[in-house]
């Protein structure tokens, strides 16, 4: 069990507790009343319940009405606000609390648990940033692309098909922060990195341009050669097919042309034909042959093939076996498999390369050749940077060129390594912007056009921004709000915007990790990899109608209708849609449905899951964490996770009962008093959310109490409680989504930019543009601020 | 469609391969093993020690390897009892009988950095972080991370320089996709065990088709490799020259992370510049030799085929130090392979229920066999007078002890090989309760010849360890 560390604000269920009403009070009769900010109720509500207790138990002695050692004494506070007023006093005294150095060596000490109660209650109360305050927009560091957004960058800059093309497949995984792959501190950069942007780079120019060298052919094996079922490998190398089957291998092919298939190969006769041997390109054959040679004279098949460009499979097939056991035995060996080309002549240009390449040299001459990549290199370069080079920065590009000429190179392989260094150049790599005092925490910056469009775009687009809005961008239009918000609208309504989809709801729901996930397959024989993606699928496809429909972000919560396909109806139980194939569709839910919203979906429910069974303490945490953004703090050390708690002398304890054990220490019911029954209410969907009215142990109990006496049974009313809560589930999404936008953890400085965001979605029925609209306007996204550690 | 045509060849022209690493790993390593032995142009580009029968023992150099298994043991599965060379092999660790006389078993040894020293919880993400850096994990999930140097980029950055490569680093999953990782620790933390430096972790390879591409190169055409190494050269050089521009515009921060930027590229122009300077005596891999088709399904065939890719790159000499991490630390991966269907983490918490506790152990088991099988074959490996493991300090072992109570104090470690000599192996070294484990690695650098004055939270070297 991981348990989250940030326990920030309102505790789901506790009411504000009558002893901080009390201090209120006491704090001034007489005076008007304000409103009351729920932070402040809250953290003088843990205050009076947890703090007060500890210190009167370990510090009061010294530090109190009788004593005040060292001048400091903590008897005066009775609100956040005197609290405040001790400011640097009090963060002192949470550090000498947390480090052992008080209570003094000697004195009674308070367990870890409790220090680090007293620690997390100091640090709040030091963050509090009321509201209404005056709005911190935070820094701005650089920010590389991260994987996701490298690979779509390069799919506009130079029209490739992430589909056709894994680009990125040399680099490594991103590091992520608070959640989210796109966290610009903890996207570090590594040797491994550079070697894959720089192979990243000239995969990228030869798939766009096609290949340098016009022609070729020299043979290359294909990569990855290995056999179907019914071969074996052979020690001289390759594979011999004993039944019919095949040898088959990949090859990138990076231009439309002709090319020669090779296949070494020679047989075993048997029988009155010689063995056969099928070339096939992508499973179409393109030629077969009768094989002559014998184990010691292979032969070498020749076969041209027109090839379109991307990753071909290449395969060599066996089609006529024959076998009479002990008699006779034909069978195929397949040594090798290379692929050569284009082949001279044959070569189309794929359609980016005029693109590209779209100045032609006046002459031959190395300075005509050096104008014409002046204006292509300033064109894609400017593309790629976001904004117009400068001219050091062409003539370092140009210098490229000359250098390349004089080794001998053409101008196309000039050209080439000129853009080859913009895409590995650290201004295409990193995201920044030109704050001209990064260093002074005081001195706001406000974005220029191009550096708000582009991180405009990477919010939406997970990619370059694309001619439209750099226009608008350079032309100073983007600081007029209509102007900025009809592009957000526009950026939304763009096929592009699925990366907004599939990288923030991804995430943010956790769906991305079901692809790790182990869900026991003997227990769960139906959790195929194409149901896994169907559940992931379903709530893409939810989140995604949110967004292109603009619909209400409450509907995330609960919903008369989801998508489904086959495999999904079958795990839902809708018997009469079981059999409609792989198609998504929307459907209307059944009145009676347990289902609608992403709690009550295959993906979260499993995603929540142990391998061989369910976990109502992650199913708890999620709902608090990722949907009321209400997380407890993680256990005090020295306890263990509790999931498994025995329960002694009962052979098939229910998982309800072997639950109960947290509640009987205090230490773990003050935050599984939450948890637990949240859970428990969706006890009856499985480890992979199909319905179930009984387990092993017995008929489900889906009932659950609150903290501060709410009841309740099941999904549908756990649902009901969710959205009376839809306060802190805006709340919640906004800082996700705030997050993701920002590329940086929300700090409690952001608490004004997230109440305004939350305050311009819920005025506007909630809808998610909104909240978009609202986080893109903010001064947090629109400005910025330097930074000093 | 145009007309095919053949063209026959004989024997002699035909290639003659061996196919070794067809994504197979243990079973088919040894064979590779033996003909590498043979000497061929493939070793052309390697530190000739096997082949004209060169006295080899001042001349070897000293490989250093870190294998990490993740959320501790079955601690009383795992203890061995007796003293010395004496001891007795515990249930757990059985797998060692056949390299008994390559290893030693250490217990003792602390991780204080893992602890929560005031951090509270989080114990998965502190032993990855801390296994080899010895530092304290500042906790946040992601602002403002910050940990300390590894040990193996330590030895990388002083002797790393003569190979290929500086150093290596492996795994076998990648780190979780999203969300929490462990108690407010940034995922950075529980997905990589190397770090560069205090704020930049060093990224692992889980594909050992990848790998071998690092190794090796993918270009077998001599022309063209020079023509794209010449064209990475002048690229790298020009990156660098526009980075050191950008430099003066950022601010303080900014520049930390361009620094790791600048040092990489830096790297990877001294690799080419290697590369380049070999130019025809580029090591290939050992003829025969194929390419790593991808990741094996299997599980245990996938850390050895890793395993594999670590002892070609020791035995070629491209890399002198290496880390492995066989899984994230609070992996919760099953393994169906031993019949074992539920996670790994959530059996860790046993809460001392039997049928758990025993799978714990059964999974310990896995991955010191796996482990266990990697020491013989380096042991089967020759190079100059004795084998490969005769040269090396391969670790083994885990950032938490009992993965029930996350305690920090009695690793499970174990070190293999005789660090060239110097090691006195086939022991059990017991050390006094709370000594660092960094004395363990202040002791291997030493031994590779770095210059230590002390590493992480060590207090001096390892007492006990040497002959």
């Amino acid at each position: 069990m991981m348990h989250p560390s940030r326990g920030h604000i309102a505790v789901l269920g506790v009411a504000a507790g009558s002893v901080a009403a009390l201090a209120s009070a006491l704090r001034g009769a007489g005076q008007v009343p304000e409103p009351v900010d729920p932070l402040v109720t809250d953290l003088e509500h843990r205050y009076w319940e947890d703090i007060e207790p500890l210190l009167s138990a370990y510090c009061f002695g010294c530090h109190g009405a009788e004593e005040d050692k060292g001048g400091v004494r903590f008897n005066g506070i009775w609100s956040l606000e005197d609290a405040l007023a001790m400011g640097d006093e009090l963060a002192l005294a949470g550090e000498l609390v947390r480090s052992g150095q008080m209570p003094p060596e000697g004195e009674p000490a308070p367990s870890a648990g409790q220090v680090e109660v007293v620690s997390r209650w100091i640090r709040d109360a030091l963050d509090y940033v009321p509201a209404d305050g005056a709005v911190d927009p935070g820094w701005f560091i650089i920010h590389r692309l991260n994987r996701t957004e490298h690979r779509n960058t390069l799919r506009d800059l130079l029209e490739i098909d992430p589909r056709e093309h894994d680009i990125a497949s040399g680099l490594p995984q991103d590091d992520t922060g608070y959640g989210f792959d796109n966290n610009a501190a903890v996207l570090a950069v590594s040797p491994l990195q550079i070697e894959g942007y720089l192979e990243a780079a000239e995969r990228a120019l030869e798939i766009a341009l096609g290949p340098a060298v016009v022609e070729n052919d020299l043979a290359t094996p294909v990569r990855n050669l290995t056999n179907t079922v019914g071969g074996r490998a052979l020690d001289r190398g390759g594979f011999m097919l004993h039944s019919n089957g095949a040898v088959l291998g990949d090859f990138d092919v990076s231009a439309e042309g002709e090319y020669e298939i090779a296949v070494t190969a020679w047989g075993q006769r048997a029988g009155d034909e010689l063995p056969r041997l099928s070339v096939r390109a992508d499973r179409r054959e393109v030629w077969s042959f009768p094989v002559e040679g014998l184990r010691d004279e292979q032969q070498t098949l020749r076969v041209k093939v027109r090839l379109r460009p991307g990753r071909r499979q290449i395969a060599a097939h066996f089609t006529n076996d024959f076998y009479q056991p002990g008699v006779a035995d034909r069978n195929l060996a397949v040594e090798a498999i290379t692929v050569a080309g284009p082949l001279p002549g044959s070569m189309e240009r794929p359609a980016m390369h005029p693109k590209v390449f779209f100045a032609t040299p006046a002459d031959g001459s190395v300075e005509a050749g050096r104008d014409a990549a002046a204006l292509m290199l300033g064109r894609f370069g400017g593309r790629a940077f976001r904004r117009p080079l400068e001219t050091t920065e062409l003539e370092g590009l140009l210098g490229l060129y000359e250098g390349a000429r004089a080794a001998g190179d053409t101008h196309e392989q000039g050209v080439r390594l000129g853009l080859m260094a913009v895409l590995v150049s650290p201004e295409f790599l990193y995201r920044r912007v030109d704050n001209p005092a990064p260093d002074d925490p005081a001195s706001v910056y406000t974005l220029s056009g191009p550096e708000l469009a582009t991180r405009l775009s990477y919010f939406l687009w997970s990619s370059t921004p694309d001619d439209e809005l750099l226009s608008l961008a350079s032309a100073g239009a983007l600081a007029d709000e209509r102007t900025l918000r009809t592009q957000v609208r526009r950026m939304l309504a763009d096929p592009k915007a699925d990366a907004f989809i599939e990288n923030f709801a991804g995430q943010w729901l956790h769906l991305r990790n079901l692809e790790r996930l182990t869900i026991d397959q003997t227990r769960f024989p139906e959790y195929t990899s194409e149901l896994r993606q169907a559940m992931v699928t379903e709530a893409t496809l939810f989140f995604g109608e949110i967004v292109r429909q603009d619909r209400s972000v409450m509907e995330l919560i609960d919903s008369g209708h989801t998508y489904i396909n086959g495999p999904l109806a079958a795990l839902y139980g809708f018997a009469d849609l079981a059999g409609m194939g792989d198609e998504f569709r929307r459907v209307d839910l059944p009145a009676d449905s347990p289902r609608g919203g992403i709690l009550t979906m295959g993906a979260v429910l499993t995603v929540t899951s142990n391998p061989t069974r369910t976990s109502p303490v992650k199913r708890g945490l999620y709902v608090l964490e990722q949907i009321l953004g209400t997380p407890p703090p993680p256990p005090p050390p020295e306890i263990p996770p509790l999931e498994q708690a025995e329960v002694a002398g009962v052979e098939h304890a229910s998982l309800r009962e072997q639950l109960k054990a947290h509640l009987t220490d205090i230490n773990c019911a003050v935050c599984h008093n939450r948890m637990d029954p949240l859970g428990l209410a969706m006890e009856n969907f499985d480890a992979i959310g199909k319905w179930r009215d009984a387990d092993e142990s017995g008929p489900i109990d889906a009932s659950g109490t609150l903290p501060g006496g709410i009841s309740f049974v099941g999904p549908a009313e756990l649902k009901q409680i969710l959205l009376g809560r839809d306060d802190l589930f805006v709340e919640n999404l906004t800082r996700k989504m705030l997050t993701y936008a920002l590329g940086r953890g929300v700090e409690p400085f952001d608490r004004p930019t997230v109440a305004r965001v939350m305050e311009r979605t819920r005025a506007n029925g909630d809808r998610i543009s909104a909240m978009i609209e609202g986080i893109v306007l903010s001064e947090a996204f629109r400005t910025c601020r330097g930074l000093k550690r | 469609m145009s007309t095919p045509h053949e063209t026959r060849v004989t024997r002699s022209q035909s290639l003659s391969r061996r196919t070794v690493l067809r994504g197979m790993g243990v079973a088919m390593a040894l064979p590779w093993l033996e003909a590498m032995a043979g000497g061929s142009k493939a070793m052309a580009g390697v530190t000739n020690l096997t082949q004209a029968g060169l006295r080899a023992a001042p001349s070897a150099p000293m490989r250093m390897a870190f294998v990490f298994a993740p959320n501790g043991v079955n601690y009383p599965a795992w203890a061995p009892t007796g003293v010395g060379r004496a001891y007795e092999l515990s249930q757990t660790l059985e797998p060692l009988a056949k390299v008994r006389q390559h290893v030693n078993v250490i217990t003792g040894l602390t991780l204080d950095k893992a602890r929560a020293n005031g951090d509270g919880p989080g114990d998965h993400a502190r032993s990855s972080a801390s296994f080899l850096t010895g530092a304290q994990a500042r906790k946040t999930a992601g602002n403002d991370i910050q940990l300390g140097m590894s040990v193996d980029q330590f030895a990388a950055r002083q002797i790393g320089g003569s190979t290929r490569l500086p150093s290596l680093e492996l795994g076998c999953e990648l780190g979780q996709p999203t969300g929490n990782c462990d108690s407010g620790y940034s995922c950075a933390y529980s997905s990589n065990i190397s770090w560069a430096d205090e704020t930049t972790p060093v990224p692992k390879s889980v594909d050992p088709a990848r790998v071998f591409e690092r190794l090796f190169g993918t270009d077998a055409d001599a022309e063209r490799r020079a023509a794209q190494l010449r064209r990475r050269a002048s690229v790298l050089d020009f990156v660098l020259g526009d980075s050191k521009r950008l430099e003066g515009r950022l601010g303080s921060e900014d520049r930390q992370k361009l620094d790791s930027f600048q040092a990489s590229v830096r790297e990877i122009e001294r690799r080419i510049q290697a590369a380049r300077a070999e130019g025809d005596d580029a090591p290939t891999p050992p003829e025969g030799f194929t390419a790593p088709a991808g990741v094996p399904r299997k599980f245990s065939e996938h850390i050895d085929l890793m395993l594999d890719m670590m002892l070609l790159a020791f035995r070629m000499d491209l890399t002198r130090v290496s880390t492995f991490a066989m899984a994230n630390d609070g992996s919760n991966r099953t393994f169906p392979e031993i019949d074992i269907r539920e996670g790994h983490h959530h059996l860790s918490h046993h809460q001392n229920n039997a049928d758990m506790i025993e799978k714990i152990r059964r999974i310990d088991r896995f991955y010191l066999e796996r482990y266990a099988a990697f020491v013989d074959r380096l042991a089967a490996t020759p190079e100059g007078d004795g084998s490969l493991l005769d040269n090396c300090m391969v670790m083994y072992g885990c950032g938490i002890s009992d993965g029930n109570r996350h305690n920090h104090e009695d690793l499970p470690i174990v070190l293999a090989g005789r660090g060239g000599g110097a090691i006195d192996t086939g022991r059990l070294v017991a050390t006094p309760r709370e000594t660092p484990l960094c004395n363990l690695y202040v002791s291997m650098l030493e031994r590779t010849g770095c210059d230590v004055a002390s590493f992480g939270d060590s207090t001096g070297s390892l007492q006990g360890l040497l002959a």
